[in-house]
């Protein structure tokens, strides 16, 4: 469930296919997920799990997995 | 002093081939570095930073032409500075000042008159300038605009002004002079702009048409005010056929900082580097020599400037060179075009700057 | 007084009378009122999803900080129950021509009060400005956003005098961005007495480095800093008043020596692959500001400078700020130090925002309360650029809300 939103939110955000989206899916590593997709990201991560992020956690969330980690600290079960 | 009897002493101002030239410009030109160097202190000073950094190709200063307007630039003693040229100040308020000595001025018109008999022939023949008369009439404080009215009227006589005070062209002089010299050979000068705007486009509009046939054209000044208009020198060079039937027509370029060592547009249409003067196209990202055909800023060296360091000069106009000595006009030399300025960059920053003084 | 004719640019199609717009202050809002929020929200989503506006960062940044977790923090910063806050009333906001993005920020923020706003934008045309304009055009059709619609007025007008001189005294607040200039014309128009100016000057911004701090950083550590560094610097063309533009380097002379080395080929490796937006007219200024700064102060370029992207400029400390001449667009003016207090006398007014890379909160806390003049934020690398609700030293907050006291 998370899974899947956290996966949409990627897509969405990105505009990359869902398969892509994996645990080892790093920051800048492709094209698509730069700075500028980082904020979109980050933007719906936070309206489709209603939180809050920390600064240090938006800048930390460097790979698909630790977007899982981070999440989880806000309560968001995988 | 700023021997150049090696140049003056060629049989054409076009003849160096470009081994010869190489050698004989860039011994000439370091001369002038290290005079510059020694005599004239914000040189030195702009010479030291640079030679420090990694930055340009060469090992000598080229001197963006735009210090020429923040700073007065002088590598002779006071005493010895015989008049200062100004530029134009037509698009903004800013205008260079060039320091001119004795022997640079004398220099400068010597090269002129080798560059123009090439074109002109060493008889001096009756000339028709496309301006009015009170642009040469302050001999203290010349615009470059008189200053180059009164270079070339060196080479004319019978001086005829086409135009009256007010810009208008005054029909009876232009058609007194074209009958008087009806087939022979005359010399016609102005600025592009002028001759297109007061000359040609008047011709029309009044319907006259004269026979100029045996004339030689020279004009200078840029064409961005054309290019606005969509006039190139194909064009330029059908209306001058079509209302005046004038079939020679030179343009040239040339830098106030660099007056004399003109590059003048050769019968194919290219403008010609002289034997004494030389010009490079530079990537302005790398700073470094872009190879011929590639578009970029010009950069044009002359051995004249002594009183003041302008050998060297970086402009903000973009061009191309073809090639070295192998125009099919014949004339040795590098043969380039000139497609105008370098575009402004859009003003950013939060704070207004230029759009609000304007506005407010 | 002469009545002034303005263009209405947003609410599109909306035919206002000035005089009742300024006279009727019965749309004033709550604080943070539902309808504004859900208008902010609507415009970060919209700004954040449209791929219209994917090509243009700013406008990207300015989505993120408009997105609602964003604004939920800043309603819970702002509204405290200990205070009563209310809108001032009618704020105008002067744009600057040159930095399309910025004046929706404070104009976000003076919406959030409750307050009727009247925005002046530059009639030059810029793709960004258009493109925002029609996007709350299009948001304000919508029939949830009455109120909004009634408090926002976008306006170009011909730079007269009649105009401003009626809005200036009209206005409750006016919101001078557009640096010097702007601030001295709109200066010289009167405002009401119970009025307020918030002005943005000319401002100049710098780095400060820990030689020994980069000496010690890994290369990974190197490239990160070293990349938020050039985003800092080199978007919009080094021009925001936020971006440095001159580097001061603490610490001794050797380790500052190799410290520059190393820093400088990380960035100029960054840069080789970065898309800056300099053009040859930008490399052209900048040379022509090297060498007359040469002609004039004996300053060196520094070897690092090999092409017209990153030029470098070795100065005397005393030198280090130019915030008259300096023509951005890559140029970095550098000095060094011993330590930070060296810096001191040379920290005016003008100076803005200090990036810095290698100092403790604690060490910077300390040093700004040792007898600086200026200085108004101190932001890690990569942050010159974040919006911030307290800008030149202002909590914009304030300066668009009043505090009702009740004993
Ligand atoms: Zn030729």
């Amino acid at each position: 469930m998370s899974q899947d939103i956290l996966v949409q939110c990627f897509v969405e955000a990105l505009g990359v296919q869902a398969p892509v989206v994996v645990d080892s899916l790093k920051y800048n590593s492709i094209a698509q997920w730069d700075s500028v997709a980082h904020m979109t990201l980050i933007a719906m991560l936070e309206e489709k799990f209603d939180l809050m992020l920390d600064t240090d956690d938006i800048i930390d969330m460097s790979s698909v997995a630790k977007a899982k980690e981070i999440l989880s600290k806000y309560g968001v079960h995988f | 002093m700023n021997n150049l009897d090696f140049f003056y002493n060629q049989p054409s101002p076009y003849s160096l081939s470009k081994e010869h030239k190489r050698e004989a410009i860039e011994l000439h030109l370091s001369r002038l570095d290290t005079h510059h160097y020694q005599n004239c202190k914000s040189y030195q000073n702009m010479t030291n930073s640079f030679r420090h950094g990694n930055w340009l190709s060469s090992n000598s200063l080229l001197m963006p032409v735009r210090l020429f307007k923040q700073q007065e630039l002088k590598s002779v003693p006071q005493e010895d500075v015989f008049k200062v040229l100004t530029s134009s100040g037509t698009t903004s308020q800013v205008v260079s000042r060039i320091i001119l000595d004795r022997g640079t001025a004398s220099n400068q018109s010597k090269v002129l008159v080798k560059i123009m008999q090439h074109y002109l022939g060493l008889q001096r023949l009756p000339m028709l300038i496309i301006d009015h008369p009170s642009v040469v009439k302050d001999r203290t404080s010349f615009s470059a605009r008189g200053a180059g009215i009164l270079g070339l009227a060196t080479f004319g006589r019978d001086h005829t002004y086409a135009l009256d005070d007010d810009m208008t062209i005054n029909i009876e002089r232009v058609k007194s002079f074209s009958e008087k010299y009806s087939g022979q050979p005359v010399f016609i000068f102005g600025f592009t702009f002028m001759i297109w705007q007061y000359f040609f486009q008047e011709l029309k509009a009044k319907n006259i048409h004269l026979n100029l046939s045996d004339a030689v054209l020279v004009h200078s000044g840029g064409w961005k005010k054309l290019i606005d208009v969509a006039v190139d020198n194909t064009v330029f060079k059908q209306v001058a056929y079509n209302t005046c039937e004038i079939k020679r027509v030179h343009n040239f370029y040339g830098m106030v900082e660099q007056v004399g060592s003109i590059f003048v547009e050769c019968s194919h249409g290219y403008l010609h580097a002289p034997d004494y003067a030389d010009i490079d196209i530079i990537s302005a990202e790398t700073m470094k020599v872009l190879p011929y055909g590639e578009k970029g800023l010009i950069a044009v060296s002359s051995v004249l400037p002594y009183s003041y360091p302008g050998h060297r000069l970086l402009t903000e106009d973009l061009g191309t060179i073809y090639g070295e000595d192998n125009c099919a006009c014949g004339l040795k030399g590098k043969y380039f075009h000139v497609h105008g300025r370098v575009p402004k960059a859009e003003v950013r920053g939060c704070s207004d700057t230029h759009a609000v003084e304007q506005k407010l | 007084m002469t009545k002034p004719t303005v263009n209405i640019v947003a609410p599109l199609g909306k035919t206002v009378d000035l005089e009742l717009f300024f006279s009727d202050l019965s749309t004033l809002g709550q604080p943070f009122s539902d309808e504004s929020v859900n208008f902010v929200d609507a415009l970060s989503s919209a700004l954040l999803t449209n791929s219209a506006y994917k090509m243009y960062p700013e406008m990207i940044a300015l989505g993120f900080w408009l997105r609602r977790a964003n604004i939920q923090r800043l309603k819970q910063q702002v509204l405290t129950d200990s205070i009563i806050r209310l809108p001032r009333g009618v704020v105008f906001h002067v744009a600057p021509s040159n930095v399309d993005t910025i004046f929706i920020y404070s104009l976000i923020i003076s919406l959030l009060m409750g307050n009727k706003n009247v925005v002046r934008v530059s009639g030059k045309p810029s793709l960004q400005k258009d493109l925002i304009v029609q996007l709350i055009n299009d948001l304000l059709l919508s029939p949830a956003l009455t109120d909004t619609s009634a408090n926002l007025l976008i306006i170009t007008y011909s730079h007269d005098d009649v105009t401003s001189r009626y809005i200036s005294e009209k206005a409750d607040v006016r919101m001078l961005w557009g640096g010097d200039k702007t601030v001295g014309y709109f200066s010289a128009l009167p405002i009401r007495p119970t009025s307020v100016d918030i002005k943005f000057a000319n401002k100049y911004s710098m780095a400060i480095i820990s030689a020994e701090h980069i000496n010690y950083l890994s290369a990974d550590e190197l490239y990160l800093q070293a990349r938020a560094f050039v985003n800092d610097s080199y978007s919009f063309g080094q021009m925001a008043c936020s971006s440095p533009r001159a580097i001061c380097w603490v610490g001794d002379t050797s380790s500052i020596s190799i410290a520059k080395s190393k820093f400088w080929q990380v960035v100029k490796e960054i840069l080789y692959g970065f898309e800056h937006e300099l053009t040859e007219s930008n490399y052209i200024d900048k040379l022509a500001y090297v060498f007359e700064h040469a002609s004039k102060h004996r300053s060196k370029l520094n070897e690092t400078s090999e092409n017209s992207v990153l030029t470098i400029v070795d100065v005397a400390l005393s030198e280090i700020v130019d915030s008259e001449f300096h023509c951005g667009s890559g140029l970095f003016l550098q000095a060094e130090v011993d330590k930070l207090t060296d810096l001191n006398k040379h920290l005016s007014r003008k100076i803005q925002t200090l990036t810095y890379l290698g100092f403790t909160f604690e060490a910077l806390s300390d040093w700004i309360r040792s007898g600086i003049y200026g200085v108004d934020r101190i932001v890690p690398f990569g942050k010159s650029l974040d919006f911030d609700y307290v800008w030149d030293g202002v909590n914009l907050f304030d300066g668009v809300s009043r505090i009702v006291s009740i004993k």
